[in-house]
């Protein structure tokens, strides 16, 4: 993986702009995380660190408006190469349908060009949004690790979405994507 | 009160038995190692200086323990855990084998002494589909592992690409292991 530093960047998409962090958001994005740890789809306390040197920086993701609606971000997986792990937070009471998937799609389309071989997505099963979104691509999980995330008082499973480039390329030209599809040509 | 004692530990069954691996026992287990008719379970370091500070740090991470096991006086390999989750309370597993086909006993007790001693609720491990390592798999799943997944192209070796077997064991399916085949291993 390229582990040059990459300080900037701004995607631009229909629905949201994704934008690089700079040091004064650091307050709007305690705020967020604040939000997420209280929802058990994120899996409790959050653990953040911006120390660390990824593929893409941690990202913001802002209406066209300019309001920052959630905060998405990468790191590399601790027991294997060239596997970036995505995380994903998004308060969907303040933004429209559709736009986690932008999200996910410009982010995602970024971390191959920059570098990434192999994207890797643990979701929780009781995290209907996340898991409806690769329902749509037909996108079946890997694996299904049992009882492996302790959340909200007890054990749940965690289903291993998994892709590498080639991959992606046949789940971006999915019929129920094709609207993001014809987005990332833009990029 | 209680009106049941608890199980007791078990270190040894007929024939097998399994022991501590101790500060005293670098140059033995280096010597298992190094033996290239040995089939080793991914995570454990080959060379001399990652050798020896894997081995320093044995026994202090969180419910991590390795062990030596036996049938009768016959070495069949090492067996052992590395850092557990605590916040998953889940642990991984992995063994470097002298002899696969003497294992299975030895593993089970191995995995007895770890539910016993520790709040563990699940033990797991990510087998990489080589050539050396093939029979990995379906010596966890004869003690009751089950096949949650497979990550494929994940393990890299000798510039060629393989899958990743996840096998998971939870507290429940040991207990039902134990009373299906071997109730004196009962906690």
């Amino acid at each position: 993986m390229n582990k040059n530093q990459i300080n900037l960047i701004t995607l631009e998409g229909r629905l949201v702009d994704l934008t690089s962090l700079l040091p004064e958001d650091r307050a709007e994005l305690h705020n967020l995380d604040r939000q997420g740890e209280l929802l058990p789809q994120m899996e409790g306390l959050s653990q953040r660190s911006l120390d660390h040197q990824s593929i893409l920086p941690t990202m913001f993701i802002r209406t066209k408006a300019k309001n920052v609606v959630g905060v998405i971000a990468c790191t590399e997986h601790p027991d294997f190469d060239n596997i970036g792990i995505v995380s994903l937070y998004i308060d969907i009471e303040r933004c429209r349908p559709g736009t986690s998937l932008e999200a996910i799609f410009l982010y995602i389309n970024a971390m191959f060009s920059h570098g990434a071989e192999y994207i890797y997505c643990e979701v929780l099963e009781f995290n209907w949004g996340m898991l409806r979104i690769f329902e749509r691509g037909n996108i079946k999980p890997v694996a299904c690790l049992r009882k492996h995330s302790y959340v909200a008082g007890q054990f749940w499973d965690v289903y291993i979405f998994t892709f590498d480039k080639q991959l992606w390329g046949a789940i971006k030209n999915i019929k129920s994507y094709r609207f993001w599809n014809s987005l990332s040509e833009t990029q | 009160m209680k009106n049941r004692l608890p199980a007791l530990g078990v270190n040894s069954l007929d024939e097998y038995s399994i022991e501590s691996v101790t500060a005293n026992d670098l140059q033995k287990f280096i010597n298992i190692i190094k033996d290239p008719e040995i089939k080793v379970h991914n995570r454990i370091p080959d060379t001399d200086a990652e050798l020896e500070i894997f081995f320093s740090r044995i026994g202090m991470h969180l419910w991590g323990s390795y062990v030596f096991a036996y049938r009768n006086n016959e070495l069949v390999g090492i067996i052992g855990t590395s850092q557990g989750d605590p916040s998953s309370l889940s642990v991984e597993i992995t063994s470097v084998l002298i002899k696969p086909n003497l294992a299975k006993f030895p593993l089970i007790i191995f995995l007895r002494r770890v539910f016993w001693n520790f709040p563990i609720n699940r033990i797991y491990c990510y087998c990489p589909l080589t050539q050396n390592q093939s029979i990995f798999p379906e010596l966890y799943m004869s003690v009751g592992f089950v096949n949650e997944g497979k990550l494929p192209r994940y393990w890299l070796e000798k510039n060629q690409r393989f899958d990743i077997c996840i096998l998971g064991l939870l507290r429940e399916d040991f207990l039902n292991w134990c009373k299906l085949f071997e109730p004196r291993l009962l906690i």
